[in-house]
């Protein structure tokens, strides 16, 4: 059993869905997260494919740029959000990013430059986050 | 007549003498004051220098986060296909040390030369630290650290900024950690107290580590102080304006046994605040 299907306490791997501006860095999220366990079901460049690749996917799981092309990723993770549920990890590059990420509502700031340890810990807080809110909702 | 003219004399002689004094004083005093203008300017112009320089490697600091990324991302990529290389590995491993050490330095710079605004809710203390023992226990997978917590305490809960606390936190395990010997241990207490007639939370960090000297114990919290081989010597001095900014404040001292502790002390209430440095 993978680490991050463990975390959900299922054997199906957690579906993941990237936006990333930057080719190199698309590069190294196709070639890491299937490593840490994670399902890849696409990597985009702009907000506005993220939306169109989630609703199409559902991943569990949102790794993207605060700054984007198109669509902000705070803006876009807001819309698939009205569809269905999503934990959202935000990659932050400079003060302002990190500023209006911190701001944001259930999702976990993952700071440039990280780790490849840095990111599975960002991801299974967004997801413990995502989850935590569910149970609240359904309490309510 | 002659006395008087002795006297005359004697009086313009010493006027003239007073005179010439005079004269020396003034042009010693005007000397004087152009080479502590000349130096004044210099100062200034010394300072205004700084400042820009200041704000260059501020900028550098934060424009070089993307460029650090990469490096690591392809690093980290590298590593991934050299496993069943372990010489290869080795380099590429250093490499990836040296990338993490230039971040942290230009991190510490960004933490310090960044305006402090701390936005106050009330959150659980044993929360954050736990979040960045977590953190830090990936960070340093070459050292064994146990991690010991003791709250007294009868709740954690204090008005706190929760990032900026994180932060507190990360600078003193950090140093804790550096001390520790291989094994090491960390011991987190914690409990009531009362700071200003008002409610507090007292928080020590204790290592197992070899102790303050008493230079450390003065200086540690000041800026570009440190005792390390690498740093910049801003992190203890980040943490304490941190905790000050809201009326907290934060010592160091040497156990009874050995090693360091670092004591928080942390009011209740606290208000938002803005600092700028």
């Amino acid at each position: 059993m993978t680490e991050a299907s463990k975390f959900q306490g299922t054997e199906v791997p957690v579906c993941v869905a990237v936006a990333e501006d930057e080719p190199e860095l698309r590069e190294y999220y196709q070639r890491v997260l299937p490593h840490l366990g994670y399902q890849v079901v696409g990597i985009v460049e702009n907000g506005e494919e993220l939306v169109q690749l989630c609703f199409q996917s559902m991943p569990c799981v949102i790794i993207c740029d605060v700054d984007l092309q198109k669509l902000s990723g705070l803006e876009a993770v807001k819309l698939i959000r009205y569809r269905h549920p999503v934990a959202a990890v935000y990659v932050t590059e400079n003060r302002y990013e990190d500023v209006t990420a911190e701001k944001a509502n259930r999702a976990v700031v993952l700071k440039k430059p990280f780790r490849m340890c840095d990111l599975k810990l960002a991801i299974e807080q967004a997801m413990e986050m995502s989850s935590n809110s569910s149970k609240s909702k359904e309490l309510i | 007549m002659g006395p008087m003219i002795a006297e005359h004399n004697g009086i313009s002689t010493h006027r003239s003498g007073r005179l010439r004094r005079n004269k020396q004083f003034r042009l010693d005093a005007q000397a004087c004051f152009l080479e502590l203008d000349q130096e004044t300017a210099e100062r200034t112009e010394q300072m205004e220098r700084l400042v820009v320089v200041g704000r260059s490697f501020t900028g550098l600091a934060h424009e070089s986060r993307n460029a650090l990324q990469r490096g690591q991302a392809n690093l980290e990529m590298l590593s991934l296909e050299l496993q069943d290389q372990p010489e290869l590995l080795k380099l590429a491993i250093r490499a990836q040390r040296a990338l993490e050490e230039i971040h942290h330095l230009f991190g510490e710079v960004r933490d310090y030369s960044a305006p402090l605004h701390l936005e106050i809710q009330q959150s659980d203390l044993a929360i954050q630290w736990s979040q960045v023992w977590d953190e830090l226990e990936i960070s340093h997978p070459d050292k064994l650290v146990q991690f010991n917590e003791s709250v007294r305490s009868a709740d954690t809960l204090c008005d706190i900024d929760e990032f900026a606390m994180r932060q507190v936190f990360r600078n003193i395990f950090e140093n804790a950690i550096s001390a520790c010997p291989n094994p090491g241990q960390i011991d987190v207490k914690c409990r009531d107290t009362e700071l200003n007639l008002q409610p507090a939370i007292e928080i020590s960090v204790r290592d197992n580590g070899p102790g303050l000297s008493k230079e450390q114990i003065d200086k540690i919290f000041d800026p570009f102080f440190t005792s390390k081989r690498a740093g910049t010597g801003l992190g203890m001095a980040i943490a304490k304006e941190i905790v000050a900014a809201p009326g907290g404040g934060v010592t160091a001292r040497n156990t009874f046994d050995s090693g360091a502790e670092i004591v928080l002390c942390i009011p209740r209430t606290m208000r938002a605040v803005s600092v700028y440095f």
